[in-house]
């Protein structure tokens, strides 16, 4: 058996009826920084409370480091940290006496403790503000701050739950910056659910996609994107009247992979781009549909997640706010 | 480590929030006595104004004196009534607290005159001590005696004693103002559990900190513990600074500091057992609103019926019956029981201190079950 640092095994949990999570199998070597993607109610954060112990799993068995997360709770609770959706920290408390609280809960001796909230704050860039409550940080700051307390004891897996939903361009960059340096300099492996599919391809070595509880795709982002396509996607902007009809010649013509959002339609080129250009305009203007606007590009991850769930990761978390997969789990309690 | 040290870690986390927002936690614990006692306390003082029918046998000259007396101290509101039966009949259906019978030649020396008859309704204890000593300092000036008896508008019965009948419910002292501080002594408990323990359990479930603890080794149980200790912290302050603004508002504490230690265990006892209840809503609900709405909806009917305000024995049956299983109820007799009378049989205590055990028993091992599902 290969020695993973997170290794999920025919995992299922159900509430009731409804299955959760159904039969998955997911295996994250040290040092990873690995992302999991999946639209709502996919069974994402399902999977990762069980991971943390908050929930039981119905069958199969999750190992952090070698830890059955069941079995040896305990342990397996001193292996990760937790990086949740909400910026976690306490307002009320500065930023030492916020690291300082969970060393404790972590039951680590004040000596250990004092040493790493230095090393941790000089980390997340905040040793000058040591005694500030954390209440007067910025967004990022705070951020930063919560990232580094889910480090206070030095786990061997860091989870994040959304963990630059609500910040702004610079401070995403500034925590991407902290998150490659934490699995870089401290050899941390890192778990991380994402909506932004951007954010998954900019920090991920791996990538797996779930839906309805199942893995349905895994690997680098660019084998996820040759999956799509290995070429060009074309997208096709017509008026909306000629929308229905500008779908039916191109699934005529290329038959594949022909998907419809807004007012473009997109589908992945074959052989020459170009040419295919070329005569597909010179048809449409025959059939009488005015073109709008054309163009290509390079095949995303949100294409490939489009592909494989039939719905954009992006539209469905912004719609919601995340809000949907947790009522269900509420309902099925 | 043990629980109780991983509780303590949290605690200490609770009491720096509490220390930070100091102002806030303060004003909380202060606002709830002080508006009690000073505005209830001094409105509900009901010893005035307090009817009184009096049956004239005599129309002369120190009976029409006599009246007026009475009337002058604004204690009393004399009601006329022509016939005997009918001033009973008012004094059962609870029309008036007193009915007093003036004999023929009152005020001379006629045998049989200087007999004043008078039916009270013991019932209605918290004035009977006052009226009584109205009555009977005026007719002192008349050389007259009162003749006292006892009737129980609840019970419809006359008393088979002739003699004083009165019933101390509210202690030797008697006013409304220390009967009410003893109450809110154990009202800011309800507050406390609300407002402290299950409220900050609601705001860490819906912030995400609750989630961030249940990832650590800890228990979850001293999760509960630091809520349940906040919430008695809470409470016993707010019952210090009650009976600080009690005490300097003209009320009358009965007993010692023996006593007021017996006062802060029922006060710490009730906290526990509350603040469990309120961590139980805490964890049922998701929003602020329905947190707070629900919490109001069982705790207010639970601290109207615990005698807070007025004394169970005048509630009728199907509310006497309701208070009766109001835990509150309990804690707000053995309290009152110190606070006016200065001691506490037994028998009550042991009584009163068995049932807030396991109701905080009953409510603690509800929370801990109901918290066990509880992930954020």
């Amino acid at each position: 058996m290969k020695d993973y640092a997170i290794e999920i095994t025919k995992l299922v949990k159900k509430f009731g009826d409804f299955v959760a999570v159904n039969k998955l199998d997911i295996a994250i070597e040290r040092g990873e920084i690995f992302g999991l993607l999946g639209p709502n109610g996919s069974g994402k954060t399902t999977t990762i409370n069980m991971l943390l112990g908050l929930l039981e799993p119905t069958s199969g068995t999750i190992h952090l480091d070698g830890m059955n997360v069941v079995e040896d709770s305990s342990e397996a609770k001193g292996k990760v940290g937790l990086v949740t959706q909400e910026t976690v920290v306490e307002g009320e408390l500065t930023a030492t006496e916020n690291l300082r609280l969970f060393g404790r809960l972590y039951h680590l001796p004040d000596d250990v403790i004092n040493k790493r909230i230095g090393e941790l704050l000089e980390l997340a860039g905040l040793e000058k503000f040591k005694d500030n409550y954390a209440g007067t940080f910025s967004g990022g700051m705070q951020r930063r701050l919560s990232v580094v307390k889910a480090l206070i004891h030095n786990p061997k897996i860091l989870v994040l739950d959304e963990p630059t939903v609500g910040l702004d361009v610079q401070n995403r960059s500034n925590l991407w910056e902290l998150l490659r340096k934490i699995n870089r300099e401290r050899g941390v492996t890192i778990l991380l659910t994402t909506q932004y599919l951007e954010e998954a391809d900019q920090l991920c070595n791996r990538i797996s996609i779930i839906n309805n509880g199942k893995v349905v795709a895994s690997g680098t982002p660019s084998q996820l994107k040759q999956q799509v396509s290995k070429h060009q996607i074309i997208e096709i902007a017509v008026e909306k009247k000629f929308l229905v009809k500008t779908e039916e010649i191109i699934k005529s013509l290329y038959k594949e992979n022909v998907r419809v959002t807004g007012d473009k339609v997109y589908f992945p080129a074959t052989g020459d781009s170009l040419e295919m250009l070329n005569s597909l305009v010179k048809k449409l203007s025959k059939s009488g549909i005015e073109v709008v606007s054309i163009g290509m590009h390079q095949p995303t991850l949100d294409d490939v997640f489009l592909k494989l769930t039939g719905t954009s990761l992006r539209d469905s978390a912004s719609n919601t706010d995340n809000g949907q997969g947790k009522d269900v789990l509420k309902m099925m309690k | 480590m043990s629980i109780l040290g991983d509780a303590l870690t949290l605690y200490a986390r609770e009491f720096l929030i509490f220390k930070k927002n100091i102002n806030v936690s303060v004003a909380r614990s202060v606002m709830f006595p002080l508006v009690f006692i000073l505005l209830l306390g001094n409105i509900g003082n009901t010893s005035k104004n307090l009817p009184v029918a009096i049956v004239n046998y005599d129309n002369g000259i120190n009976s029409i004196k006599f009246i007026n007396l009475l009337e002058a101290a604004n204690i009393v509101r004399v009601l006329s009534v022509t016939n005997q039966q009918s001033a009973l009949n008012m004094l059962y259906m609870g029309q008036v607290t007193m009915v007093i019978v003036i004999p023929p030649h009152f005020g001379t020396n006629n045998q049989g005159s200087q007999t004043l008859t008078t039916y009270l309704d013991s019932s209605v204890p918290f004035s009977t001590t006052i009226l009584v000593n109205q009555v009977e300092q005026t007719a002192k000036q008349f050389d007259a005696q009162v003749l006292s008896k006892g009737i129980n508008s609840a019970n419809m019965q006359q008393s088979p004693t002739t003699s004083f009948n009165v019933n101390y419910t509210y202690g030797t002292a008697s006013d409304y103002k220390d009967f009410l501080i003893a109450g809110v002594m154990l009202s800011v408990v309800i507050f406390g559990a609300l407002w402290s323990g299950g409220f900050t359990m609601l705001t860490d479930r819906q912030l995400g900190n609750l989630k961030t603890f249940l990832v650590t080794p800890i228990h979850r149980f001293s999760i509960l513990l630091s809520k349940l200790g906040m919430g008695v912290t809470q409470s016993t302050m707010a019952g210090i600074f009650a009976l600080v603004i009690g005490i300097l508002d003209g009320g009358h504490m009965a007993c010692g500091l023996y006593g007021v230690a017996l006062i802060f265990m029922f006060i710490v006892l009730a906290s526990i057992g509350f603040g469990a209840l309120a961590i139980i809503l805490a964890t049922r609900t998701s929003k602020i609103e329905t947190y707070s709405i629900t919490g109001t909806m069982i705790m207010m009917p639970m601290w109207f019926l615990s005698g807070a305000f007025s004394p169970t024995n005048t509630f009728p049956p199907w509310l006497q019956f309701l208070s009766a299983i109001d835990p509150l109820t309990y804690a707000v007799d053995g309290v009152r029981y110190l606070f006016l009378k200065g001691f506490i049989p037994t028998s009550v205590l042991i009584t009163d201190v068995v049932v807030l055990i396991i109701f905080s028993v009953i409510s603690l091992i509800a929370s801990v079950l109901l918290f066990k599902n509880t992930i954020e």
